[in-house]
């Protein structure tokens, strides 16, 4: 097991590596680079641009400037942003949480109905619920994220008035984050008010993004259990005389929730992707838009960075899930 | 097994099932005649402005109103069909053959290529789509091209995960070790033993791709990435109507659902081919 | 598929699997214990008695709090550092104050002092020296005195690459606030002198600038050091930091030690809301009381909201377009100038306005404003719409060539480009759209390799002449966003311009300088696009700006 889990550390490690390498390298293969901002200030005078690209390092060959990249990182330093001078872990460090947050409300969401739907619509086979089941997971796996979030903001926020159309907080509240998960820190600092106003911000983008996570765990979990219910394990239990619900719940329920986690990694990628989509929407400031915003404005730096936390997270998210999968599932050890 | 009331007789549910597949198949087959037939099912031209005409609702002369330039909005409907095809078979080509190649090469030979080509796929995976279009934008500037290159390339691993878990399976299988002790070549191998295997499994999958693919193709040219103007687009479509969404608030939903539309129908199908190409298998490959 | 299918050794169909010594536990056990622990942390723990208590509500005696809607914020309050967005320039102006500035920033009034006592005064003797003297009393944020040495230190270290805090990422300075400055020096403890280098017309214009020209506290640069002298900006204006978040928001509370007039409210947040739904969204909710960035398009709904009031001012940009006329890096699509009318002439000016901009700008005339005193009225539409003066052009010409039109990727560009491209095409010139991404557009039409493009330029200092400086001249490498093309007797005109404090005869040349330009085909401004501001009808005091940043000492809300 051990050896098992050090293998896969050193390949996390080798994966961050390649991806660090390839953002590097695709960052400065294209036309231009930051100057290109400095060039607008400057009214393009040559000695000053010359003067800031030194600054920044952005004379030297490419290798030397990846080797300082490097071993800058490995001492925890992960570079200055070229838009404003700051350390670039500071504006991780404030949007990381928020998109963490939403990922896991957007996951919660997902997974709760997913699974309970799967599960239901397996039971339930061919009845109205089955189909409606499988409309709606095919709704959440089919519509457009971006189109469903303007919608939603339309619908629940200009319209009825219900939730906020944006952004991650009220401005009117007097808050001091703690850890920067603001639900986390509503409950800790024991402010009803501070969750609930989180809540209703995170409510209509972890929807729409649920919706997709929603649909695909349906769908497997569905098959799942479809699979699980027909197999010979529950015919004998209910020869026994079992009741058909607690066959289902004992002996099929908890192999119908297994295949969820094989696709949790996937899930992850598709929820960072999304991402990006629902905070710019929303205005919600996360790292996606993060992202996004520092590739155009070309503050490598900071892609750089943020890339190298999100590929991390991602690495160690899957990583987990196999362990996981490990864990809850032997059989998957022997094979 | 079943084991409650209330469900519907089970001729009707497979006949419901069946006529599901064939109604999303034809839908597809729609879309895929409305794209090629296009110019001759309009009298107008897609990019053709007409500033008096501008925001106008819909009419018999034009069903579904005009955009802010006073272009026909079904016919750009229409026309961005075209473009959302085309990326969406793009794309699954492209997975689909690097995902055959290298599930394969992964699956038979294993050892080096397939410790590589798992940790490339790992790397691949670590990107979220988004993120790699635009940094592939930053290089390669911004074209149908550049998405039918970016979304193919977050599709290879779907594709290249698929056949090496096939290939895996087959070689537990009797024939398999009977053939190589009989002493098949490789290529002999390959070409009757596994590519028949592989081959459709692959394919059924790619029908779901195909919806996928023309999802993200849409997200991309939301953000911006993807064919330049004035060609018509679905999703570059939607951006364009999002922000108009106070003053004419049923604009996007024409581009919107077509894109869902187009997607569900390809998701149905790719379910459907996926349930009759086998019965038993339930199971959603991903 | 046919293949016998085998079951791999070892699988066991969900019965208890065979564990390890020791592993005792079935699947079902575990995800038993997951409910039980997932419970626990659920229910409501015992350490929070307070959430109970009545949540914490704005009264009356809270603060008074404005919520501003804009594009970006950053987290760097050197003035002089990269531009972060117009929402953090706002920032900047209510922290930080320079020598002068416009009455609450309305250039429609003249320029006045706020930390200098009195107008510039110009030594006798050497007529490149002015000096200032500064107003008594005044006070940074962090308690430490204005005087003499603040100034010099803030600017010298922009412009000396030998003073100790010399700041290399400080780009907004010799094209802009510091201008035709060689030097700044202390008289005395309240008076500062500048020495020019070159002939400037109306000295303390050039020190009204928000890039730039802010003051921030000596001490507080000292204990920062270089990098992070911008992080907790310590100014002499009516709001102090509270916190800043990168593309998030800013929050400023009030100054209490401010040495001139209270402001209407206690804090001001200023939150970055890039896309323009979203900001409509939030203006329409309530979430936002106020913002003067909201999409034209949404206009129509704005002004149906009983709750709302709008407003709307022709800006001061310009939205052009550029032709390269000069044949850089070998274009030669242009060189030809019965080409260059004939395109401006077949552009369609009302149709831009009215399909992109949805009917709210004027149409254009030279490249200043209509709110700025070098506006030139006579020279509205100098290329008045008409494809058929355009075609007969165009068969003179004979030969036609292909056309590239570019734009950037953001905002309305992209249809513009439609826009313009349709009406070129109807005349017969073959007309190709390229979008360029738009943080890098700026430094590839200075390359000069383009046909055409459209952007728009607004001035950052405000005096009349002062684009001109910035695109266009014989030695100015900005020159090739119109592919090089200049002129001698333009040039002797603008510096002149720049020299002369004699309004009238400024405006005189300036008119020469617009008719050089658009009588060479080479740049015209298409239209001067609105501002709107949009603001809750419980919000008094606001004065909707022309400039794409506002003063908001003087709202209250109610």
């Amino acid at each position: 097991m051990t050896r098992f889990m050090i293998l896969r550390l050193l390949q996390l490690f080798g994966v961050l590596l390649a991806a660090s390498a390839i953002v590097f390298f695709s960052l400065r293969l294209g036309p231009f680079d930051p100057s290109s901002q400095i060039q607008e200030a400057t009214l393009g005078d040559p000695e000053r641009i010359a003067e800031v690209r030194a600054y920044w390092g952005l004379d030297q060959p490419l290798i030397v400037q990846y080797g300082k990249y490097l071993s800058g990182v490995l001492h925890g330093d992960l570079g200055r942003s070229l838009q404003d001078s700051q350390p670039v872990s500071r504006a991780i460090g404030d949007r990381l949480p928020a998109t963490i947050e939403l990922a896991v409300m957007a996951m919660l969401i997902g997974t709760t109905f997913g699974l309970g739907m799967g599960v239901l619509a397996a039971y339930k086979q061919d009845t109205a619920l089955d189909v409606g089941g499988r409309a709606a997971a095919l709704v959440g796996i089919s519509f457009p994220t971006f189109w469903l979030g303007v919608m939603a903001i339309a619908i629940f926020s200009v319209k009825l008035q219900w939730l906020p159309a944006g952004g991650r907080f009220s401005s009117e509240l007097d808050f001091e984050p703690t850890t920067g998960f603001y639900v986390l820190d509503g409950i800790i600092q024991g402010r009803l008010d501070v969750v609930t106003t989180a809540l209703k911000h995170l409510l209509l983008p972890a929807l729409v993004l649920g919706l997709l996570v929603a649909g695909l765990v349906t769908r497997i979990t569905r098959a799942a259990m479809l699979e699980a219910l027909g197999k010979d394990y529950v015919r004998t239990a209910l020869a026994k005389g079992s009741t058909a619900r607690s066959a289902a719940i004992k002996h099929a329920l908890p192999n119908a929730l297994l295949p969820a986690t094989t696709i949790l990694g996937l899930m992850f990628g598709l929820l960072l992707s999304g991402a990006v989509i629902v905070e710019t929407v929303f205005a919600y400031p996360g790292m996606g838009k993060l992202l996004v915003d520092a590739i155009s404005v070309r503050d490598f730096p900071q892609v750089q960075a943020s890339i190298l936390v999100l590929a991390t997270i991602y690495v160690l998210v899957n990583a987990v899930a196999d362990v996981l999968y490990v864990v809850i599932d032997p059989r998957v050890r022997l094979a | 097994m079943r084991f409650l009331k209330g469900r519907l007789p089970r001729p009707v549910a497979h006949a419901f099932s069946d006529t599901v597949t064939v109604v999303a198949g034809s839908v597809v087959a729609l879309v895929i005649l409305l794209a090629l037939f296009a110019p001759l099912l309009t009298p107008y031209d897609p990019a053709e402005q007409d500033a008096v005409r501008s925001l106008e609702n819909p009419s018999w002369s034009h069903p579904f109103g005009t955009d802010q330039f006073g272009r026909d909005i079904l016919t750009r409907i229409l026309y961005g069909a075209r473009i959302s095809l085309m990326i969406g078979f793009g794309a699954v080509a492209v997975a689909l053959v690097a995902g055959l190649v290298l599930g394969i090469l992964s699956g038979y030979y294993r050892s080096v290529f397939d410790v590589v080509i798992m940790r490339s796929i790992d790397v691949a995976l670590a990107f979220p789509l988004i993120i790699f279009a635009t940094l592939v934008v930053v290089v390669l500037g911004s074209s149908a091209v550049t998405v039918i290159f970016a979304v193919g390339i977050s599709l290879v691993p779907l594709f290249t995960r698929l056949a090496r878990s096939v290939v895996l399976s087959l070689r537990e299988q009797e024939f398999f070790e009977a053939a190589v002790s009989v002493g098949c070549s490789d290529a002999r191998m390959m070409r009757h033993h596994v590519l028949p295997h592989v081959f459709p499994l692959l394919f059924v999958q790619a029908t779901t791709a195909i919806g996928l693919a023309i999802l993200s193709g849409a997200a991309l040219s939301f953000i911006g990435i993807g064919v330049q103007p004035p060609t018509a687009d679905w999703g570059r479509m939607v951006s364009e109507f999002a922000p108009l969404v106070f003053v004419h608030p049923y604009l996007s939903l024409y581009p919107g659902l077509a894109i869902a539309m187009t997607a569900v129908a390809c998701n149905l199908l790719g379910d459907g081919l996926l349930r009759a190409f086998d019965p038993t298998a339930s199971r959603v490959v991903a | 598929m046919g293949a016998h299918k085998r079951k791999a050794p070892g699988v066991n169909d969900g019965q208890r699997v065979p564990t390890a010594p020791g592993e005792a536990l079935s699947r079902t056990d575990l995800l038993r214990r997951a409910a039980v622990a997932g419970a626990a942390v659920a229910s409501t723990p015992a350490w929070a008695p307070a959430a109970l208590a009545a949540p914490r509500r704005i009264t009356a005696s809270s603060p008074k709090t404005l919520v501003v809607g804009t594009d970006a914020v950053g987290i760097d309050f050197v003035p002089a550092h990269s531009f972060q967005g117009w929402g953090h320039t706002t920032a900047l102006i209510h922290m930080l104050e320079g020598l002068y500035t416009y009455p609450d920033w309305d250039i429609g009034r003249k320029v006045v002092p706020v930390l200098a006592r009195d107008f510039p005064r110009r030594d006798a003797r050497n007529k490149r020296k002015f000096a200032v003297d500064l107003k008594k009393g005044v006070r940074f944020h962090d308690g430490t005195p204005l005087d003499a040495e603040s100034v010099v230190f803030n600017y010298m270290r922009y412009l000396d690459k030998n003073h100790p805090f010399y700041d290399p990422a400080a780009v907004f300075t010799g094209g802009n606030i510091l201008f035709g400055i060689a030097k700044v020096e202390a008289l005395d403890s309240d008076t500062v002198v500048f020495t020019t280098n070159r002939p400037l017309g109306d000295f303390k214009a050039q020190l009204v600038s928000p890039l730039g020209g802010g003051l921030l506290s000596v001490v507080g640069i000292r204990q920062a050091g270089v990098p992070n002298a911008g992080v907790a900006p310590q100014g002499t204006g009516p709001f102090r930091l509270v916190e800043a978040r990168k593309g998030d928001q800013i929050v400023l509370e009030r100054f209490e030690g401010y040495h001139g007039p209270r402001p209407g409210v206690d804090r001001i947040v200023l939150r970055a809301i890039p896309d323009p739904a979203a900001l409509t969204a939030a203006i329409l909710s309530g979430d936002v009381h106020l913002s003067w960035q909201v999409s034209l398009d949404d206009v129509p709904r704005f002004q149906r909201d009983n709750q709302l009031t709008t407003s709307s001012k022709t800006s001061l940009s310009a939205g052009y377009v550029a032709l390269n006329a000069g044949g850089s890096k070998g274009v030669k699509t242009f060189l030809d100038q019965r080409l260059r009318i004939a395109a401006l002439t077949a552009l369609n000016k009302q149709k831009l306005i009215q399909t992109v901009l949805g009917g709210r700008a004027k149409v254009g005339a030279g490249l200043v404003a209509p709110a700025l005193w070098g506006y030139q009225p006579q020279l509205i539409d100098f290329h008045k719409y008409n494809p058929s003066k355009a075609r007969t052009l165009l068969s003179q010409v004979g030969d036609v060539p292909a056309v590239t039109l570019s734009v950037p990727s953001n905002a309305h560009w992209p249809r513009a480009a439609e826009s313009v491209q349709a009406d070129w095409e109807a005349v017969g010139i073959k007309t190709t759209i390229k979008v360029i991404d738009s943080a890098a557009f700026g430094a590839t039409m200075s390359q000069g390799a383009h046909d055409a493009f459209m952007w728009d330029a607004t001035p950052g200092q405000l005096e009349s002449w002062s684009l001109y400086r910035v695109l266009f001249g014989c030695s100015n490498p900005f020159r090739f966003r119109v592919g090089g093309w200049c002129d001698q007797e333009f040039d002797r005109a603008l510096l002149a311009a720049v020299a002369t404090n004699d309004r009238k005869k400024a405006k005189g040349l300036i008119a020469l300088l617009d008719r050089k330009l658009l009588e060479a085909g080479a740049w015209q401004a298409n239209y001067y696009p609105d501002i709107v501001s949009v603001w809750r009808k419980n919000v008094s005091g606001f004065n909707p700006p022309v400039l794409r940043f506002a003063s908001l000492n003087r709202v209250t809300v109610k």
